[in-house]
């Protein structure tokens, strides 16, 4: 079969383009591995994640206990919809790290003597299942092993009810209860000093005295059944065994925190590629659109042989499938690679033991619909345009536009212009359409990099606002249970201890009508300088003296605001409830926080000054010394030291969301770079044949390129500052779409993102014109003056 | 040698004609009232200087363009009315243009830019055969740009006489050549009308031209003032310019 005539145009002409074609392909191939990659990057955590939930069999409500007894696990068995039972012992210990001198903790859970548990079954990595009989044998989790360079057969040292206890590393784990490690109390992953491991029920009961007895459970419920309602069960139920009050899956740290990152994944993933496929698909609508345009005489031409209107509407169409054919295959390999990529570092970063590498084919097959759909229109609108005109009338050269004396002549300014800047300025002026079109797609590109720095930039905020105008104290101390305000003084007692500000937190479920979520209610002392309450510009916040203060991302997701009065209930074995009013709100970055006055606070729980713990600064050449002395505190449960915070926070998440986000930004630099040429290209060829006039009228090479490149120029600078107003107004959509419960996303825009964005644009501007101004100097001056076009 | 065509079926027949249309600021009247009538295998000659209206009747002959009153017929078929799909039928079945500035595809090759147009219809010529025709066997895959005017006019008429078409429409064939080299295009055209007994309309500013014709039409301003039939119709060879 011979290819059609059309066809082979078709190839050469593209091939003949490739500079433009390669700067369309570029812009869709952006588009779509963008889209691509973060679309299967979270299709792959959400299978990843339900895949290791089902291989594990992840508990669906835990409840924790002071100590009940064993025969209690018929009784709970018995409630509705629970199938399984699972009865440990959890301990928190205090280990030792061989050369480190801080202190370490962790959390050890009993697991069956001889068996995995029924619910969150461990997934070994390295070693054995504990021997039934040893009562030294531990399974530590993975990302401790890795990060302490342990390995099977190592030993830890380990204080477990007051007794030095060295303990023996078995196997490594992965559980699913702790996909992500953060030390209680903190929302801080610190493998190195904090540890996760599990021991043989028998062995762990018997260092704690629990035989018989438990103090955690974690339950599976059959599907379908009520969550709540086997909450309230279990809740009665154990109430009198020191219950806190159970929680159900939502509620689990790891989970939640995987969740969050999984839903604000699933906004960001959705939101971002749709901009930028979007920017993408109208780029490309445009390009093909001012293309086909410049091929009026040869649609004439082949109008005026009898081709039908059709036929010349798909050869034209076959522009747009080359580009979208290119950009599919340079977008799909790169996306999946991409995101590829991205799903590993989740997989650094979450401890799942199963990575599903899935790409929503359904998702993509509709992106490459929707491009193709925006070029096929692109290429038939300008058709269209065209072939409604006789072919006759196609044939001669537009009419020269009507050049009347605007505002520029009224005013009289063309006095001071040379006839180059006058040119430059009518062109613009009187083509008002097409300057507005290239000024438009410019400004889109500018607002992607923009939104792409944005993110870049947002988490450096977060550590901004967080560790330096929050959390300024250089370590936070929290007891195991409440002490009493004599404990200041113990604490400031401490080597190095230069300040000491206390702080009373509990954990309640706050209630606003039918809502109810799960937080704390932290006060601090009166005029807070180490660890204040700030806005998201760190802004320090006033805490009332009557009343409380909440997070204003709870408050709008409950309904309640400044005036109201909400409930809030103790967790806790006696469950008190509070009525308080809400007489502040305040922005601040954890999303789903209460402030109150320690006297408030006192007087509610009928307290005399009792602390929970307490912010402390520390002299810096005594830290050693601080270090020494507060390992041997036993009735610390956690210590967080801001260095060490704040490393954690840089390397685990700042980090990993740097990558992320630095393909954001690689990919809206693709789309600048491809608009910008493009523009710049096609103005060439719409214009090629008037430039050319120009050199035959005597004017130079170089006065032809400011005249073409000037125009160019003029449409960049003008199209920066309505670029920069749609990045920030991007920016500014994002925060409200990506909170989450843990989190929220403070709008700013440094002056240096808008700098680097403008000056990447200017880049790409300056290098596209350096190849203008070499195509201008090979212009054909003798063709234009053959040619009637 | 004369032919006398005057018992020849009549083949277009136009009727008082006006053609106007806006030229950026400008309403221009291009044809003002025109009736003619040409017959089959005739070739016909329309003189004019540039803006006489020549080119628009062509135009509308070639059904490129509909007038804006009056009417023409291209043997029974109504051109006056006919829809844009009926004009795209009609131009692929029955009419080969030559343009003035040839208007070949510049990403085609010579053998392409005749095959663009027999790819369109039922029993067209060889492109190769068409391009032998007019003396270009050995340019057969040269690009435009490697090409002379003279070797693009020649494609151009072999790519409109390819389809075999019954009527060649000529704008200003030889407007962008040289004399040799437009007189190579008029014998080729003058074989065209001889061997494939084409119905033949050239239309040139140029009166010499006139001289190879079986009758000539000369226009001014958008009439036909003046009709003759040259008394001895001379070979392309014997014009000079």
């Amino acid at each position: 079969m011979v290819m059609p005539t059309l066809t082979i145009k078709l190839f050469r002409e593209v091939r003949h383009m490739r500079g433009q074609m390669i700067a369309i392909i570029l812009v869709i191939a952006a588009g779509i591995a963008n889209y691509v990659a973060f679309q299967s990057t979270h299709s792959s955590l959400v299978l990843s994640q339900q895949a290791y939930y089902d291989a594990s069999n992840f508990g669906d409500v835990w409840v924790q206990v002071r100590r009940a007894p064993e025969a209690l696990r018929e009784r709970i068995a018995s409630i509705d919809g629970v199938t399984s039972v699972d009865l440990r012992v959890v301990a928190s210990v205090v280990i030792d790290i061989p050369g480190l001198i801080e202190p370490a903790g962790g959390i050890i859970t009993s697991v069956p003597n001889d068996a995995q548990p029924t619910i969150n079954r461990l997934s070994l990595k390295s070693g054995r299942w504990i021997e039934p009989r040893a009562s030294d044998e531990v399974i530590v989790s993975y990302a401790f092993a890795t990060a302490n360079g342990f390995r099977v057969g190592d030993t830890v040292n380990a204080v477990i009810n007051g007794r030095w206890k060295p303990l023996r590393i078995v196997a490594t784990a992965l559980s699913p209860e702790w996909i992500l490690e953060l030390v209680p109390g903190s929302m801080l992953i610190d493998n190195k000093r904090f540890a996760v491991m599990w021991m043989g029920h028998d062995a762990l009961s018997a260092l704690y005295d629990m035989s018989g007895a438990w103090n955690s459970a974690s339950i599976d419920l059959a599907p379908g059944s009520s969550v709540s309602a086997t909450i309230d069960r279990l809740d009665v139920l154990l109430r009198p065994y020191g219950s806190t009050g159970a929680i159900a899956r939502a509620d689990q740290m790891s989970h939640k925190f995987l969740s969050d990152e999984i839903r604000q994944l699933s906004l960001t993933a959705l939101i971002v590629p749709l901009i930028f496929l979007g920017v993408a698909i109208f780029l490309l609508n445009i390009s093909l659109l001012r293309f086909v345009t410049t091929q009026r005489a040869y649609i004439a031409i082949l109008k005026a042989f009898g081709y039908s209107n059709a036929r010349i509407s798909m050869h034209y169409v076959g522009f747009a499938i080359v580009a979208v054919a290119g950009g599919t295959v340079l977008g799909l390999a790169g996306g999946v690679y991409i995101g590829i990529k991205l799903v590993q570092m989740y997989l650094d970063f979450y401890r799942l033991p199963v990575l599903e590498f899935d790409m929503p084919v359904l998702v993509v097959i509709s992106a490459i619909i929707m491009s193709l759909l925006a070029a096929s229109l692109g290429a038939i609108a300008a058709v269209r345009a065209i072939v409604r005109l006789p072919p006759a009338e196609a044939m001669r050269p537009e009419a020269p536009r009507s050049y009347r004396g605007g505002i520029l002549e009224r005013s009289g300014l063309t006095r001071f212009f040379g006839p180059v800047t006058s040119m430059i300025v009518r062109n613009v002026m009187r083509r008002p359409l097409r300057a507005g079109v290239s000024l438009m797609t410019i400004a889109l590109a500018l607002s992607l990099l923009v939104l792409g720095r944005y993110f870049m930039e947002m988490f450096g905020t977060i550590l901004d606002v967080q560790f330096n105008s929050v959390a300024r104290e250089d370590a936070a101390v929290t007891f195991m249970t409440p002490r009493s305000h004599v404990a200041v003084h113990d604490l400031a007692a401490l080597p190095g201890v230069m300040a000491v500000e206390p702080f009373r937190a509990i954990a309640v479920d706050v209630i606003a009508g039918q809502m109810t979520k799960r937080t704390a209610v932290t006060a601090g002392v009166e005029m807070p300088d180490l660890h204040r309450v700030t806005d998201m510009s760190g802004e320090p916040q006033h805490i009332p003296r009557h009343g409380v203060a909440c997070s204003r991302f709870m408050a709008e997701a409950m309904g309640f605001g400044v005036g109201d009065t909400i409930q809030l209930r103790q967790i806790d074995e006696q469950r008190r409830i509070f009525t308080v009013a809400v007489t502040a709100v305040i922005d601040d970055i954890m999303g789903v926080q209460v402030y109150v006055s320690a006297g408030l606070l006192s007087n509610l729980l009928h307290e005399q000054g009792s602390i929970s713990g307490a912010f402390l600064q520390i002299d810096p050449a005594r830290m050693q010394d601080f270090y020494r002395a507060i390992k041997k505190l036993p009735s610390m449960s956690s210590v967080v030291m801001r260095e060490r915070a704040m490393r954690s926070f840089d390397e685990s998440y700042m980090q990993f969301m740097d990558i992320s986000n630095y393909y954001i930004v690689f990919f809206a630099s693709l789309i600048a770079f491809g608009v910008v040429f493009n523009n710049a290209r096609i103005a060439l060829s719409e214009r090629g044949n008037e430039l050319a006039s120009l050199r035959v009228l005597g004017f130079t090479a170089r006065e032809v390129s400011i005249i073409l490149l000037g125009e160019q120029l003029v449409l960049t600078l003008a199209a920066l500052p309505l670029g920069l107003l749609w990045g920030v107004l991007w920016s500014m959509w994002m925060p409200s779409l990506i909170a989450t419960d843990l989190f929220r996303f403070p709008f700013a825009i440094s002056m240096r993102n808008l700098g680097i964005s403008c000056a990447m644009i200017l880049t790409v501007a300056v290098i596209t014109g350096a190849f203008i101004r070499r195509r201008i100097g090979r212009l054909d001056m003798i063709a234009v003056l053959k040619s009637h076009e | 040698m004369h032919h006398d065509h005057s018992a020849r079926p009549i083949l277009f027949d136009v009727q008082h004609v006006t053609k106007s249309y806006r030229m950026g600021e400008l309403d221009v009247v291009a044809l003002n009232d025109v009736s003619l009538s040409i017959r089959q295998s005739e070739l016909l000659v329309i003189l004019g200087a540039s803006g006489s209206g020549k080119s628009t009747l062509l135009n509308i002959l070639g059904g490129l363009d509909v007038p804006t009153s009056g009417t023409v017929h291209y043997r029974q078929q109504d051109l006056t009315n006919a829809g844009d799909a009926e004009l795209t039928e009609f131009r692929r079945r029955s009419v080969g243009f030559v343009f003035q500035f040839y208007n070949i595809i510049p990403s085609l090759t010579a053998f392409e830019n005749v095959k663009l147009v027999t790819d369109l219809v039922d029993a067209p010529m060889d492109p190769r055969q068409a391009l032998e025709l007019v003396g270009l066997a050995d340019r057969m895959g040269h690009f435009p740009s490697q090409m002379s005017g003279g070797e693009q006019q020649r494609v151009a008429i072999a790519r409109a006489i390819a389809k075999r078409p019954d009527v060649l429409l000529c704008d200003e064939p030889t407007g962008a050549l040289d004399f040799e080299t437009g007189v190579k295009v008029l014998e080729v055209i003058d074989m065209v009308h001889r061997e494939l007994d084409a119905t033949v309309a050239l239309i040139t500013h140029n009166a010499s031209i006139a001289d190879m014709a079986d009758r000539v039409l000369r226009m001014r301003s958008g009439s036909i003032v003046e009709e003759y039939s040259p008394p001895v119709r001379k070979q392309p060879r014997e014009l000079s310019w």
